[in-house]
């Protein structure tokens, strides 16, 4: 049939066009990454020495050994307190942008939101460093103004520091996916509410925060998937803290144990892909497509 | 204080400086149904935000039951309002939907299950409990709606055109429906639509608005067959209106001179000779002879123009001789374009609109 001719040629320019971008995927993610778990599979010992044999030992040990289930668990810590103190202070940001603002005022304030990420990510994290550190700026202030003696330090090579910087950095990917779901209530649903005996607070908790669950849904991915592979932060003002990614890092480049760092990387390729499913399936992000 | 369901008592509503609506007065009767009637843009949904309490009046008084309401906030009033998009809530399904507002009181369980059961029972809903509210048709949805205002028994209901987004089938059975539903549970409603046909079948009595002023209230039949000025009886449905002038008045009976025409009418407004009136005569009042009337008074003649055929009945357009448009309604579509025919309509249906 004519059809069929019409069908297949579409089909042949879609993938004429799309050619250049799976060629780039191909080479800069499907390689590395297949290497990369190729590499899983084989013993490894430090200083890059590598037998080419097959073996699950890197896995098992990245499951059961102590130190690297320690880190799991206090990345896995980190990451759901980074997520709960961004939320505190995203949604009733988002909120105020959605419910507060008219016609596209809301978006512009957002675009405003957007600009601090333009700058390099290494050097924003340097600027906190000027901020929170023993001579940085909060410091001086604190001792001008005779708050406290000494320098804290508590802010600075500490895990609130992480936190800090994080939320800083993650703040916007939180707004935005908020904003939008709060965006798409219709107001009507807050008048039935309010109609049907509903006081504003709780037509919070029973209408706008169920609602908004896809917004928080796909927030804590934006935020909880980097911070799971996050090692910059924690090397400049995490001070001790020690998260996965950092333990990944130290395997490929001090340690030189390949195989493991990469059995390490895969299975928290995995643990992520879990997490996403579990979110996507209870969480009601279909709801967005709706 | 009075005993009406509600009261309004001269409500102002600016917003800025556009006056929404001028000194509105209204009394509903407990049991009640009276319809809001109006074009859209007449105010006829901000005069019904300003009983649910979701807009404040600039000025006036709102009462119901009684009471001074205004300042209270809508979820401390005794009423219930169906949006006009419904509002169903997306993440509940239909059990829970219904049961919102039993829920904020704190109704026991087995209370909120019974009461759910009995309202959806009453709604023939009953098999759609369990199910999510993107799973219901229009007209579902329209009975959801219904069934979770009707659920706390509202002292009044206030219906903003429900039945808007549904097909004139579904939409003749639901006005039935719903007039029956009031009917048995004697509660006041309080219907706004801009359909008068709907506003025929559904009220006890109507309001008409036009441009934020209530034109006319009382019984459908009242308005439709004495309406006040040219506005509502045009909207009430096709009129023809002629312009007289009054050549002679003996007690209630006055005779005119329209062009060519001459009308015989009766009147209890008091006309004087010469005055120029308007005078109205409905489509389905006019009768269609065969031959002349030997009367010279309430008849004419002329020719058809136009037949648009509506199924049950044809409207006729006739041109009378000084070019008046005449609309005819007629049973029997034996007619065609161009033929000639005689009118004659009775001194009873002939209706005075003064100024």
């Amino acid at each position: 049939m004519n059809l069929k001719k019409i069908i297949s040629r579409k089909l042949s320019i879609t993938l004429l066009y799309s050619l250049p971008a799976l060629i780039y995927l191909a080479v800069f993610f499907y390689v590395p990454l297949i290497t990369i778990i190729i590499y899983s599979f084989w013993h490894g010992e430090p200083l890059y020495r590598i037998t080419r044999v097959f073996t699950l030992e890197n896995y098992v040990r990245f499951f059961t050994e102590e130190l690297s289930q320690n880190v799991f668990i206090l990345t896995n810590l980190i990451s759901i307190a980074t997520f709960s103190v961004i939320s505190l202070v995203a949604y009733p940001i988002a909120y105020f942008l959605a419910r507060m603002t008219r016609g596209d005022t809301g978006l512009k304030i957002i675009l405003l939101i957007l600009i601090p990420l333009e700058m390099n990510y290494l050097i924003r994290i340097f600027a906190w460093r000027n901020i929170l550190g023993e001579n940085g700026l909060l410091n001086n202030l604190l001792i001008t103004f005779g708050l406290v003696e000494q320098p804290i330090t508590i802010l600075f090579h500490s895990l609130y520091a992480i936190i800090i910087v994080v939320l800083h950095n993650a703040l916007p990917y939180a707004i935005i996916p908020l904003y939008i779901t709060l965006r798409s209530i219709p107001e009507s649903l807050y008048q039935a509410a309010m109609d049907l005996g509903s006081n504003k607070l709780s037509i919070f908790f029973r209408i706008t925060l169920p609602l908004s669950m896809p917004g928080i849904a796909i927030a804590f991915l934006f935020i909880y998937i980097p911070m799971m592979g996050e090692f910059a932060i924690p090397a400049l003002v995490g001070g001790k803290t020690y998260m996965l990614g950092n333990f990944i890092v130290r395997q490929y480049l001090t340690i030189g144990n390949w195989p493991f760092a990469s059995a390490s990387t895969i299975s928290l390729l995995l643990i992520t892909l879990i997490v996403m499913f579990i979110v996507f399936k209870f969480l009601g992000v279909r709801r967005l497509y709706e | 204080m009075s005993k009406n369901a509600l009261e309004l008592l001269n409500v102002y509503k600016y917003y800025g400086s556009i006056l929404a609506l001028e000194n509105i007065n209204l009394k509903i009767e407990k049991g009640e149904l009276l319809t809001i009637l109006g074009p859209s843009g007449s105010g006829k949904s901000t005069l019904l935000k300003i009983i649910g309490g979701f807009e404040d009046p600039t000025r006036g008084e709102v009462y119901i039951d009684g009471e001074l309401m205004n300042g209270v906030p809508p979820y401390k009033r005794p009423t219930s309002m169906i949006f006009q998009d419904l509002a169903l809530f997306p993440h509940l399904n239909v059990f829970n939907n219904i049961a919102y507002g039993l829920k904020i009181r704190k109704k026991p369980l087995n209370e909120v299950r019974r009461k759910v059961r009995e309202i959806a029972e009453l709604l023939h809903i009953e098999a759609l409990l369990d199910r999510r509210i993107t799973q219901l048709s229009g007209g579902q949805q329209q009975r959801v709606a219904l069934a979770r205002s009707l659920v706390i028994e509202p002292e009044i209901l206030l219906l903003d055109e429900p039945l808007g987004p549904l097909d004139v089938k579904l939409r003749k059975e639901m006005q039935l429906e719903l007039r029956r539903i009031q009917r048995k549970l004697n509660s006041t409603w309080v219907y706004v639509t801009h359909d008068h046909e709907e506003a025929i079948v559904m009220s006890d009595r109507v309001a008409i608005l036009n441009s934020g002023k209530i034109i006319d209230v009382g019984t459908i039949k009242e308005i439709y067959e004495r309406p006040k000025n040219r506005f509502v009886a045009e909207f009430l449905g096709e009129t023809n209106i002629i312009e007289c002038i009054v050549d002679s008045v003996e007690d209630n009976v006055f005779t005119a001179s329209c062009g060519d025409l001459r009308i015989e009418g009766e009147t209890s407004i008091k006309l004087e000779k010469g005055e120029k009136i308007q005078v109205l005569i409905r489509p389905e009042k006019i009768k269609i002879i065969h031959s002349p009337s030997p009367d010279n008074k309430n008849t004419a003649s002329g020719k058809i123009i136009e037949i648009i055929y509506k199924g049950a009945y044809s409207d006729l357009k006739i041109e009378v001789d000084d070019s008046k448009i005449f609309t005819v309604k007629t049973l029997e579509p034996i007619y065609h374009v161009g033929e000639k025919i005689f009118m004659r309509w009775d001194r009873k249906d002939v209706i005075v609109i003064s100024g």
